[in-house]
């Protein structure tokens, strides 16, 4: 090789490294901060289709809307309410995230007419028949976490990085259902496009895929289809987003026993 | 009605809702509802009652609507029939005094305004207080339908409700202007104890409040949040809702008395309150009130339970949760009202707890459930009744869910104990249940 080809071939390697810089040289922590930053909203509303599909592929539909306040430290307020169909109609969870994973948890039955408090069912649980666990819905705790890179993959076209997200206290490994997850998020907007959750035994148990990502304003993106594939059962989940609402102003109190039971 | 009757009134109602799944559908007109069938088969004939196989059909139907910014109506109404007697003929009445049900009726029917923080909801209410599973001491507005203890339904009461809400903390005012009493066995039921042929008195129509301002029932429940804690304080000042009995004698000729009973409604001021925590994977939860007699009662009484939930994940292929629920209740005389005519109604002569309108003076009480599946449930619960000689009641049930909108469940019922012990005195009416629901 000659002397002016290596040259240009420096030139060229030092060029690109200077131009990945900006992102490459963040840490994993640094990449889940930003994106917290740029994805979080003030408070949410989205009406969803559940589509649960049985590993010889029956399916069944639930549909909910969900309500999402955003608190301090990333504990969140969150009600959802079951639309149909008509035997869980009306049954509404409201869930106020707490410190170390002591939330407040309470049920509204119809038939009972009346919330009842109930232990913050294991976050490892499925949610009402589907392939999400409690932990799946919740935001990303980055307290409780620690966070490595671990490479860069391009999904449908778009670079991300690849993150490891671990427990990193005895009480969220205790709580958790997952060994370690993977996280894929995309360099030019910061947005979660995947999701792999390793079962405590280090095995795949879940994946989770982003489609249909939409700007809902500014720099925040949201995804209006995901499934979540449980690889070892054969099941998997597909949410539909059918609306959504951003920042339309929810206050505190609409996260109360008034609207559970309403 | 015939048994046949009432089955053939279940499949025209499941037949004409899915009839009007296409081309109309109800749901398009704002209706939604569900049909149930419900099948009892006794063991056994009863000594007031020979009738074994017992047959229930509901249709009903709810509308609902919301009005933006301001409010909410609500209407729940009801067709009956079955192949005993429990439902007779037509009524509307306010308040609902017929012993029996009427073939169309309305169970609830609201409408409510919102302002802020404020919400005002009226008309024919269904209200749920109290954190117990069991039973709740402090719940105290709504009479209920015991034409089937077992198989029993609260009657909503037409009254005015205040709620103000913030985040942490909720005030509930409610007012009831007519009182309306709980509806009982019928007299020839296998649920209307009967007494030793030994036992002779006269027993009069029930004495009912007069509808006018004094039998307005009210009562306030303030609820707050903190620290993980959920709290509760309430009142109720108003009527108990099943009859207590008033003993004197009458002469039917010279030298002949006789002892008579007229039942009478205690009127009452209830001051309580009730909490709920939880601690891990259990649930903590308990409420207490003193019941403090105005009139027609013969001891002011403190009752409370207390217990927990607790919920165990299996997450087995064919077992996914366990749920174990144990409760203690207890009653205690706080104060005797000397003089009072009013009898001890289970401490009469040769009738003991025949009479009694209360399974927890001294109970212990337990459910397990076995969640096999989202759409597969086993349950066994029990009350045992300790006051005094024991009695028991144990229901296994089981529910599947065929369906999202077909439910099947079926079960067994058992009461043990001396016939004068609360649950003994129905230890004939053990039985096999079936029910079908359908939702549209």
């Amino acid at each position: 090789m000659s002397r002016r080809r290596w040259l240009a071939l420096l030139v060229a390697g030092a060029a690109s490294a200077l131009l990945a810089a900006p992102a490459g040289a963040q840490s994993a922590i640094d990449i889940m901060k930003r994106r917290r930053e740029l994805q979080r909203v003030h408070d949410e509303e989205e009406r969803q289709i559940l589509r649960l599909v049985s590993k010889s592929g029956a399916t069944k539909e639930r549909r909910v809307t969900r309500w999402i306040l955003s608190g301090a430290n990333d504990l969140d307020k969150i009600l959802v309410r079951f639309q149909a169909p008509r035997d869980v109609e009306n049954t509404a969870l409201l869930t106020w995230e707490g410190k170390d994973g002591n939330d407040d948890q309470w049920l509204y039955l119809p038939s009972v007419k009346k919330p009842k408090r109930i232990a913050a069912s294991g976050k490892k649980n499925r949610f009402m028949g589907t392939d999400f666990a409690y932990e799946d819905l919740r935001s990303e705790a980055l307290a409780v976490h620690t966070y490595a890179l671990v490479g860069s993959e391009v999904i449908d076209g778009a670079d991300c990085w690849i993150v490891d997200a671990k427990p990193a206290t005895e009480r969220q490994a205790a709580d958790s259902g997952y060994s370690h997850r993977k996280l894929w998020i995309r360099k030019d907007g910061y947005v979660t496009v995947k999701r792999e959750f390793y079962d405590r035994h280090d095995r795949l148990e879940k994946v989770e895929t982003h489609r249909k990502l939409v700007n809902v304003g500014g720099t925040t993106w949201r995804s209006n289809e995901v499934e979540m594939s449980d690889v070892q059962n054969g099941t998997r989940t597909v949410v539909i987003v059918e609306s959504r609402a951003i920042d339309r102003g929810l206050r505190d109190e609409f996260f109360s026993e008034a609207e559970l039971v309403r | 009605m015939t048994r046949a009757a009432a089955v053939g009134l279940a499949l025209l109602l499941g037949a004409s809702v899915a009839a009007a799944e296409e081309p109309l559908r109800l749901a398009e007109l704002g209706l939604k509802g569900q049909a149930v069938f419900k099948s009892f088969s006794h063991f056994s004939d009863a000594a007031s009652d020979d009738q074994t196989f017992v047959d229930l059909a509901l249709l009903q139907l709810e509308w609902r609507r919301r009005f933006d910014h301001w409010g909410a109506a609500k209407i729940i109404a009801e067709a009956r029939a079955d192949d005993f007697g429990y439902t007779r003929g037509l009524h509307f009445q306010i308040p609902e005094t017929e012993p029996r049900r009427s073939y169309l009726s309305l169970k609830e029917a609201t409408l409510s305004a919102q302002r802020g923080p404020l919400e005002v909801t009226v008309g024919k209410q269904i209200f749920a207080w109290g954190t117990a599973d069991a039973y709740n001491p402090t719940d105290r507005l709504n009479p209920y339908d015991y034409l089937d203890p077992l198989d029993n339904e609260k009657i909503g009461v037409w009254s005015a409700a205040v709620r103000l809400s913030a985040p942490r903390v909720n005030l509930v005012v409610v007012a009831v202007p007519f009182f309306t009493p709980s509806r009982l066995p019928l007299e020839h039921s296998r649920w209307t104890p009967t007494v030793p042929s030994t036992f002779v008195a006269v027993v009069d129509h029930p004495e009912r409040p007069e509808q006018d301002a004094s039998a307005t029932q009210w009562a306030a429940r303030l609820k707050g949040t903190l620290a993980g804690w959920d709290l509760s304080l309430s009142y109720y000042e108003g009527f108990e809702h099943t009859p207590v009995f008033r003993g004197s004698t009458m002469a039917l000729a010279p030298g002949v008395v006789l002892p008579r009973l007229s039942p009478v409604f205690t009127r009452e001021r209830v001051a309580g309150a009730d909490f709920s925590t939880t601690v891990g994977r259990f649930e903590l939860h308990g409420e207490a009130v003193a019941r403090l007699v105005e009139a027609n009662g013969r001891n002011d009484r403190f009752q409370a339970i207390v217990g927990f939930n607790y919920t165990l994940d299996v997450n087995h292929r064919f077992l996914d949760q366990m749920l174990f629920v144990v409760e203690y209740a207890r009653e205690t005389v706080l104060r005797h009202h000397h003089g009072s005519d009013i009898l001890d109604s289970d401490r009469v002569p040769l009738v003991g707890a025949r009479l009694a309108n209360n399974a927890f003076r001294d109970a212990v009480v337990g459910r397990i459930q076995a969640k096999v599946s989202e759409d597969t449930v086993l349950k066994l619960s029990g009350i045992a009744d300790l006051g005094g000689t024991p009695s028991h009641y144990i229901q296994f049930k089981a529910a599947h869910r065929i369906t999202d909108a077909l439910h099947v469940e079926a079960g067994l019922d058992f009461l043990t104990g001396r016939p004068e012990t609360f649950w003994g005195r129905w230890g004939d009416n053990d039985r096999f249940f079936a029910v079908v629901r359908y939702l549209f």
